[in-house]
């Protein structure tokens, strides 16, 4: 999947004490929690959006510390955003 | 002495908790004090809850930062900070109790037990100089250094703990009319000496 605004994949963090968590645009936010309830992921999302210099406002979605960051990260590359499909690029793949 | 290592070990970790919470005060501080800088440099942010779709600036937030830092982080700093006095206190006189039980030898343990669960803290006051004033009278130094050592080291932290059940139920005060004086304003209430509150 990629990011609305920056254009990039969005990718699974793993760099915070609160466990994994994917920073998602608000646009994008729906089809990620659906992805994530169909695929029985359990996560919660903060209360609060954020926009810095009024750019887009996005969300964190947090994923929890046992979650298969590798398998989460495989369902957001295998699953495009409808809106941003032809943005999609030819080799996304699977990203480490 | 064991009991003098306890008491060290004690009083390392209300230091240790004290210095935890100067830390925090500090970090919070330097963190909204960036965050100004940052505003200053011309960014911006927007804050959006996505339950109830309230939205705020960083000037907003600039602007709330004053009460914030008074009302809560101050305020419900100085009430961990009574906390940590109250637990050095009653583990304090714990350790007292247990291993310098001279004044609970004439009948003493209920009032103490009363002492050490007393809700009103005027009562409590009272009750710990009373055991003091009694302990200090009483105190007779047998012949022979170690028992002497003991009985002055003893004297000299029963004479700390008078000390700081004082400052102790000070706090306690302050800490009372601050949480009292946010919910209810302009009906201030234990104005008195600490003592005498209760």
């Amino acid at each position: 999947m990629i990011d609305s605004f920056t254009k990039k994949p969005i990718r699974v963090s793993d760099d915070g004490d609160a466990g994994p968590y994917i920073m998602v645009q608000l646009d994008q936010l729906d089809l990620v929690k659906k992805l994530l309830n169909d695929a029985g992921i359990r996560h919660s999302v903060d209360e609060d959006a954020i926009s810095f210099n009024n750019q887009p406002y996005t969300a964190v979605v947090n994923l929890g510390h046992h979650v298969d960051v590798l398998a989460v990260q495989k369902l957001l590359d295998e699953n495009a955003d409808p809106k941003m499909a032809r943005h999609r690029r030819p080799h996304s793949g699977r990203r480490g | 002495m064991a009991v003098a290592d306890e008491i060290d070990a004690l009083a390392q970790r209300a230091k240790s908790d004290l210095d935890d919470l100067f830390n925090f005060g500090a970090h919070i501080h330097l963190i909204w004090k960036h965050f100004k800088v940052w505003v200053h440099q011309g960014n911006t942010l927007k804050s959006k809850n996505l339950r109830t779709g309230t939205e705020v600036t960083e000037q907003d937030l600039i602007k709330l930062y004053a009460r914030y830092r008074t009302t809560y982080l101050l305020g419900l700093s100085f009430v961990q900070l009574v906390t940590v006095f109250e637990a050095f206190l009653f583990d304090f006189l714990r350790l007292l109790l247990t291993h310098d039980p001279r004044h609970l030898a004439q009948k003493k343990q209920i009032e103490v037990g009363v002492a050490l669960s007393a809700a009103d803290r005027g009562a409590l006051v009272l009750l710990i100089n009373i055991y003091l004033d009694k302990a200090r009278t009483k105190a007779r130094y047998a012949a022979g250094d170690k028992v002497v050592i003991d009985r002055l080291y003893f004297d000299d932290c029963w004479a700390l703990a008078k000390k700081l059940a004082r400052f102790t139920v000070e706090l306690q005060t302050r800490r009372d009319v601050l949480s009292f004086s946010r919910g209810e304003r302009g009906e201030p209430r234990l104005r008195g000496r600490a003592g005498t509150a209760g």
